[in-house]
């Protein structure tokens, strides 16, 4: 009995030794297959809408779509810049590629003012990141907010990279001028975000600061239907996207 | 033996103040008489079945909206209306205290659709695509944030004028 025993703690030390050596292998070998890309293999089926900003075309001081977006969603404004609530904005060109790549830029594309909004990217990282679900990636690629699931926890907050983001610290009803019917406010304590105009989607309008431009310097579309003007734009120019590094694989491009 | 006369009445006392609720009124206060006043023929659903479960409903109508993005209802006699609190419900029973609030103020309960949800001005907008509606107010104030902005765009040009000198 006691021999019997012996040998099986010799076998099995044996055996996990092996099985150590092995695994140490392994696991060397694949990393030197690990792929760089970040680029997934997707199947251009259905729907995912898309935004071109050609760049060259806005108008430095027009914040027109801005406005536009803002009465249309009952965006309040505040007057402290900490309670500020946005779904489009503008922003210096280095906090908006701020990837070493794009190094030697004319002075010109490095002091505009650069539209920016949620990226409604093909893998996000705030829908990760919700617990309640309450950010959700629909069918048609677009990354909708749910209000009503919303607690306030802000993980999404941090998880987004492109601070698309903002939380409602105080109660918005008193801070919006003129409140649009058609569309609810937020109440204290829950994250908004732009939302690609879902609603006006379902009606086969435009998003609203598509519709307002007056220099034609968004274009909307859907990306998975190579027969639309903005795969046409993307074909005839070269385009960024925001931070492509972190393989969020953003749907809105910029032409500088 | 006092003892006991002081137990036996604090009793006493006590139970006539615990029953007090039940032998003095059996009768409940009377169940709101909603005078209604409604725009439509018919309702999404039959109407006992939204006296008991519209709470239910609308949570259905929620979650298929904003989650599925299927905006519609199919009412009873197959017309098509948006799934919606404000446009279809307060459209057709176009007052919200009577509607709404008269039972809910009776049954003590405090849903919180208003603390986002715009209570409709006019009764509700019954048009399937209510955009145009604020559209003349929504005009007056772009063309207000137009002129701010026509006014910043100048001002910056000169500093840039002032700048390059």
């Amino acid at each position: 009995m006691i021999e019997n025993r012996r040998k099986f703690l010799k076998k099995s030390a044996g055996v996990l030794a092996g099985a150590g050596v092995v695994s140490g292998f392994i696991s060397k070998y694949s990393t030197g297959f690990a792929t760089a890309s970040t680029e997934k293999p997707v199947a251009e089926k259905g729907i995912r809408w898309g935004m071109v900003i050609d760049m060259r075309k806005c108008v430095d001081g027009c914040v027109k779509c801005i406005d536009v977006c803002h009465v249309t969603h009952n965006v309040p404004e505040f007057d402290n810049p900490k309670d500020e609530i946005k779904w489009i904005w503008k922003s210096d060109y280095a906090k908006v590629f701020p990837s070493k790549s794009q190094q030697f830029v004319s002075a010109e594309t490095k002091q505009k003012p650069f539209l920016t909004m949620c990226n409604h990217c093909a893998d996000p990282p705030c829908v990760m990141a919700c617990p309640t679900g309450a950010t959700f990636k629909r069918k048609d690629g677009i990354v909708e907010m749910d209000f009503h699931r919303c607690i306030g926890c802000r993980f999404c907050m941090a998880a987004c990279p492109y601070g698309s983001r903002s939380f409602n610290w105080r109660d918005p009803r008193p801070a919006i001028e003129d409140i649009t019917q058609e569309y609810p406010t937020r109440e204290k304590g829950v994250v908004e975000k732009c939302n690609f105009c879902s609603e006006r989607l379902a009606k086969g309008q435009q998003p609203a600061c598509v519709e307002a431009c007056p220099e034609k310097v968004l274009t909307f579309g859907n990306l998975y239907d190579k027969k639309t003007e903005i795969r046409q734009i993307l074909k005839d120019n070269p385009t960024i996207q925001r931070k492509p590094e972190l393989g969020t694989n953003p749907s809105v491009f910029y032409i500088t | 033996m006092n003892e006991k006369i002081l137990i036996f009445a604090g009793l006493a006392v006590f139970l006539l103040a615990a029953s007090y609720p039940f032998w003095q009124s059996t009768e409940a206060e009377d169940f709101p008489q909603i005078a209604m006043q409604t725009k439509g023929e018919q309702c999404v659903a039959p109407v006992e079945y939204m006296r008991k479960n519209h709470m239910k409903l609308l949570n259905t109508w929620r979650d298929s909206v904003v989650r599925d993005g299927e905006r519609f209802h199919i009412m009873p006699d197959g017309s098509k209306v948006e799934k919606s609190l404000t446009k279809t419900c307060l459209g057709c029973h176009v007052s919200k205290e009577k509607f709404c609030e008269e039972c809910h103020s009776y049954a003590s309960v405090k849903p919180y659709c208003w603390e986002c949800h715009v209570i409709p001005k006019s009764g509700g907008h019954t048009e399937l695509s209510g955009i145009e509606s604020g559209e003349i107010s929504k005009q007056n104030l772009l063309n207000n944030l137009l002129a701010r902005n026509q006014q910043f765009a100048e001002s910056k040009q000169q500093f840039q004028e002032e700048n390059s000198d």
